[in-house]
């Protein structure tokens, strides 16, 4: 895919796939353009040119809601939840909304089981009446996952999830994270900055520096790319 | 846990004070100011139902109330309609209108959309000027079938509209629905990424306002015999904004509070127009000053706690 | 369509203006307070200047400067009776900045009916600049408006005090860390808005009269003229009020004065649309 916006452009001819049950990590430096890649494969912002393919069929140009009911979600870089509902009500919307379509018919019961295992899963373990302004950051994180979620994709994209964490909450997140793709089956796509969790998690990595893609492999084979190092080092 | 939520017995103890006040307080005056009262009441509350929960600032309820007022005026004059079918169908022409203006205009962005809602009643205002040989231009449509002319019967007519109203509304924001547009109103992105097409939404709550406050219009129309181009006054549309803020937003019943307020106020004191709305501006003044959340804002919390448990059943759900 | 007229009176009537947006623009791109009473120190310092001078037999610049004072004093109730209590929830600083103007709009009426006044000018007789004739209390009315306009520009421009105020502009939370006090820049901005208004209120009213109603009409003006000159922008401020200004006076030559309030209305709706941040606006929306 290439993105322009004017005379600027974000992603340059841009490819790679992802094979269903991988977790592939995406790095670079800053302004390399991985959150406007997110953005363009969850339909947040659509391509200059390129496709963008889920499960063999073309999603691009698709609004994001069509996107998630297709089956792939993200969180956002910076968390968004809903602000004047409560940690319940934040995966209720999804619950209801979302591929899931058990829940749509299906009865208040189900919907609280459903409701109380995400939450669970995620290691949240406030109230779930509480209200998300009474949140800290790392539990907004939590819930923000919580919250991907409750559509219950099979693709799922996380973007920077464990920013302004400390090491106790992103051991947590990262954790909760492993058991999530496992219990889900899901195949992940994360953007990260702390390279170290990227080369734990990751069975592929790619490497985007100005809008390009730099590398791509194991993680072993990136941390012993002469181009990676450069770009993360040499241009400062 | 109290065994009646609070948002229900107060509800129902102020529901029989209005059924019963007509026995209590014959006065024909006193009863003709709720019957307005009531009225803008229903304006206030759907207006609330959009914008209290979607956020979407919408500057232009008039629109509604003056087309159901057209609506049923024309409807009256013209197929002889009775107000028992104009009313409903009033409602149901505001409907189409609000899907003609919603349709283009919600997908845009906020300010944009608020701007355009009050362009909206201006445009109506004048087709009713240019269109004057079947809306009667500046003299608007007159003669029409009035409700009854029985005062209390007017009054009651007025308040099961108010109350099957609010009875709708609150029902529909303690739904799913209600939980949607709550959602669209704290962040639209992240709404949009848990599955729903925020702009359907957004659509259906624009016309579910737009119903009720035209068959409000239509009420009017038939209570004053006459309906005129001020029907979609700025006025209006502010004054609603004022008694749903006054009253507390995303409630529904405290714009019924604050419309009930600004009429007793602005027209229910038999004093000077001057010292009315001197009286109002203090009043406003002090409840701005003292309720951060509107009068009834106290209440919101129990609008979601019922919501809560219609969904998830229950008491207490989680860990 | 005579030009010299337009030059001169749309000229006369900017400066006027952007005394009177000053303020506003102060209280906007400071405060962040949308003051919808902004106009009503311009009536109140119209309805002063009209009360010392016909009924308290002060002279001309005495009253002058009462009404400036007492706007003065004003705008400092406004903000810490009515403002600063309600300042975090910018919905409840509109409606009760509001229900403030209503309020006042009504004791002055109930004290001197609905139908405005007329006080006498402070210098008679007429001009003519241009070939234009003009009464000299328009021309003072610009000139002093001009060099108050200057004098505050300067002060915020030159002192610690204006040193303050702009970096309170620019991070109001920066700037309180930096110990920077917000109350007294408040305080201070809110005053100079209430003062430069009703200046410029006892200097036009008596050309045009004043009513209890000109709130709206001049709250209206500045808003349109600080949207479309960018907020916290006082250059842009001054270049807006004469483009305003030109633009209403165009308007009453060539169609009717009764359109002249739609100048600023069509202003504010095609500013919004079209630039949100105006002609020269430093600040974000």
């Amino acid at each position: 895919m290439t993105k322009k916006y004017g005379g600027l452009v974000a992603l340059d001819n841009l490819t790679f796939k992802v094979d269903q049950g991988e977790t592939v990590g995406v790095i670079g430096p800053n302004g390399a353009g991985k959150t406007t890649l997110f953005d363009l494969i969850t339909g947040f912002q659509h391509p200059t040119s390129g496709v963008v393919m889920l499960d063999g069929r073309e999603i691009t140009g698709q609004s994001p809601n069509q996107i998630v009911q297709r089956g792939m979600n993200r969180t956002f870089q910076t968390v968004r939840p809903f602000k004047d509902l409560t940690v319940l009500e934040n995966v209720l919307v999804g619950l209801i909304q979302g591929k899931g379509r058990l829940t749509r018919k299906g009865g208040s019961a189900e919907l609280k089981d459903q409701a109380t295992e995400l939450l669970q899963l995620v290691g949240l373990t406030r109230a779930p009446l509480s209200l998300t302004r009474n949140l800290s950051h790392g539990e907004l994180k939590k819930l923000e996952l919580a919250r991907a979620l409750s559509t219950f994709p099979d693709v799922l994209l996380v973007d920077e999830v464990f920013s302004g964490l400390s090491a106790q909450e992103t051991q947590e997140l990262s954790d909760a994270l492993i058991r999530v793709k496992a219990s889900r089956g899901l195949t992940l796509l994360m953007v990260e900055h702390k390279v170290s969790k990227v080369v734990q998690m990751a069975n592929r990595m790619l490497v985007l520096d100005h809008g390009k893609l730099l590398s791509q492999g194991t993680p072993q084979e990136i941390l012993s790319d002469q181009k990676v190092l450069e770009a993360y080092l040499g241009k400062g | 846990m109290p065994k009646l939520p609070r948002f229900l017995g107060l509800g129902i103890v102020l529901a029989l004070t209005l059924v019963l006040l007509p026995v209590v307080y014959s006065n024909d005056f006193a009863l003709t100011i709720m019957t307005f009262a009531n009225t803008l009441a229903v304006v206030a509350a759907s207006w609330d139902f959009f914008t209290g929960f979607t956020g979407r600032f919408n500057f232009g309820q008039a629109l509604f109330f003056g087309v159901g007022g057209y609506a049923a005026g024309f409807m009256n004059l013209n197929l002889k309609y009775g107000p028992m079918l104009t009313i409903p169908l009033a409602g149901g022409v505001a409907i189409v209108v609000g899907v003609a203006f919603g349709y283009p205009t919600l997908r845009l962005k906020g300010p944009y959309f608020a701007l355009a809602t009050l362009i909206f009643p201006l445009i109506a205002g004048d087709l009713t000027f240019s269109l004057s040989s079947v809306f009667g231009g500046e003299h608007g449509l007159y003669g029409l079938t009035s409700i009854s002319d029985s005062y209390v019967v007017q009054y009651y007519g007025s308040l099961i509209l108010m109350l099957a109203t609010v009875m709708v509304l609150i029902y529909l924001a303690s739904s799913r629905l209600g939980l949607a547009l709550e959602s669209i109103r704290d962040d639209e992105k992240a709404a949009s990424a848990t599955g729903m097409n925020v702009t359907k939404y957004k659509l259906v709550a624009y016309i579910i306002s737009a119903f009720f406050t035209g068959m409000a219009g239509a009420y009017q129309a038939q209570l004053f015999k006459f309906v005129g181009p001020d029907t979609f006054s700025s006025n209006i549309s502010f004054e609603v904004i004022a008694m749903t803020i006054v009253g507390g937003i995303a409630t529904i019943v405290g714009p019924v509070l604050g419309a009930y307020l600004l009429v007793v106020v602005l027209d229910g004191l038999g004093v000077s127009s001057d010292i009315s709305v001197l009286t109002y501006g203090v009043l406003l003044m002090a409840i701005v000053l003292a309720f951060p959340g509107g009068l009834l804002g106290r209440l919101k919390p129990s609008l979601r706690g019922m919501r809560i448990r219609r969904l998830v059943g229950g008491k207490r759900p989680g860990t | 369509m005579v030009l010299p007229e337009i030059l001169v009176f749309g000229g006369l009537l900017g400066a006027v203006y952007a005394l009177l947006s000053l303020g506003f623009s102060l209280s906007y791109g400071v405060a962040r307070i949308l003051n919808l009473a902004h106009g009503s120190f311009y009536m109140i310092g119209g309805y002063v200047y009209y009360v010392f001078l016909t009924l308290s037999g002060v002279n001309g610049v005495g009253s002058l400067l009462l009404a400036v004072a007492l706007t003065f004093l004003l705008g400092i109730a406004l903000y810490l009776g009515l403002i600063r209590p309600v300042r975090s929830a910018p919905v409840r600083v509109l409606l009760i900045t509001l229900s403030a103007a209503i309020v006042a709009q009504e004791v002055v009426s109930l004290a001197f009916g609905d139908r405005g006044v007329g006080a006498p000018f402070i210098i008679g007789g007429i001009s003519a600049p241009l070939g234009v004739v003009v009464e000299n209390q328009r021309i003072l009315a610009a000139g002093v408006s001009l060099a108050m306009f200057l004098s505050v520009w300067l002060l915020i421009r030159t002192t610690k005090l204006g040193r303050a105020v702009r970096a309170v502009a620019q991070d109001a939370e920066a700037a309180s860390l930096m110990g920077i006090n917000d109350t007294r820049i408040s305080v201070i901005t809110l005053g100079l808005s209430g003062a430069t208004a009703g200046l410029a209120g006892a200097l036009l009213g008596p050309l045009t009269g004043i009513s209890p109603d000109a709130w709206l009409n001049a709250t209206v003006v500045a808003f349109a003229v600080v949207i479309l000159g960018g907020l916290g922008s006082i250059p842009g401020t001054f270049l807006a009020a004469f483009l305003v200004s030109y633009s209403q006076i165009i308007v009453a030559f060539e169609v009717s004065s009764s359109y002249e309030i739609i100048v600023p209305l069509a202003v504010i709706a095609v500013a919004v649309l079209v630039r949100p941040k105006g002609l020269l606006g430093k600040v974000e929306e």
